[in-house]
């Protein structure tokens, strides 16, 4: 079994087709306000952020002792749980681990961390390692979200893509 | 893809000027589409589990998280 991305967009969205190209990621950044949070405890260290270059205009590498400590909002709503993680990791010394609980057709469950930087931006690029495991065969499971605008969203689902498994629902 | 089991780098760009929005795995393009050229106002992400049931109890983990904004 294999895991699957999808992205919906509210807007715009248009045929899907693979390309090769270029992975550069060249040109200036937009640098985030304080108030903002960009400084995480993990910019301040000598983790993955601190090292990054060019830095990102917000990064956070769990490595600040207080989870969510750059973050906006750390959503645990029953049941799941958003913890760090010190025995598995990229970068030392932790990362975020998510663990959802048992759910219920058509119960919700919502355990995120969400970040707003103040400012515009005409391109933007979220990036993120990932450990997850095998995904379910049945309700649907959103890793990462990324908004442009209220209108303007994206999306990133694991599905399961075993057609053994798929069937079965 | 992602592969399971594994740390996998995912990266998602939306670039507003051009149209597009890339999705990688691991590096590689695993989708490219056309978006409403709208730029970015403020904009947000989450990280975690947004879980719609039924499900079974369900462990991921993340690290490493980066924003990168171009005026």
């Amino acid at each position: 079994m294999r895991l699957a991305v999808t992205c919906i967009f509210a807007l715009g969205c248009s045929a899907t087709h693979v390309a090769a190209v270029d992975d550069g990621d060249a040109g200036p950044r937009v640098r985030a306000t304080p108030e903002a949070g960009a400084d995480d405890g993990g910019d301040a260290g000598s983790g993955f952020c601190a090292k990054r270059s060019p830095r990102a205009t917000f990064c956070d590498d769990f490595e600040a002792a207080t989870l969510g400590a750059a973050w906006d909002l750390v959503q645990q709503s029953p049941p799941g749980l958003a913890a760090r993680d010190l025995a598995a990791f990229v970068s030392p010394p932790a990362s975020l681990t998510v663990t959802t609980k048992r759910l219920g057709p058509g119960d919700l469950g919502s355990i995120f961390l969400r970040k707003t930087v103040t400012g515009t931006a005409s391109r933007a690029v979220l990036g993120f390692d990932v450990y997850a495991d095998d995904p379910q065969p049945e309700g649907t499971l959103a890793i990462a979200t990324l908004d442009l605008s209220l209108d303007h969203l994206l999306t990133l689902y694991l599905l399961d893509d075993d057609p053994v498994s798929r069937a079965r629902r | 893809m992602p592969p399971a089991g594994t740390w996998t780098r995912i990266e998602v760009e939306v670039d507003a000027a051009a149209g597009l929005a890339t999705v990688r795995v691991g590096g590689v393009i695993a989708l490219r589409t056309g978006i409403a050229k709208a730029p970015a106002i403020d904009p947000t992400i989450r990280v975690g589990a947004l879980v719609t049931g039924p499900a079974s109890p369900y462990t991921l983990r993340f690290d490493d998280v980066t924003l990168d904004l171009f005026p």
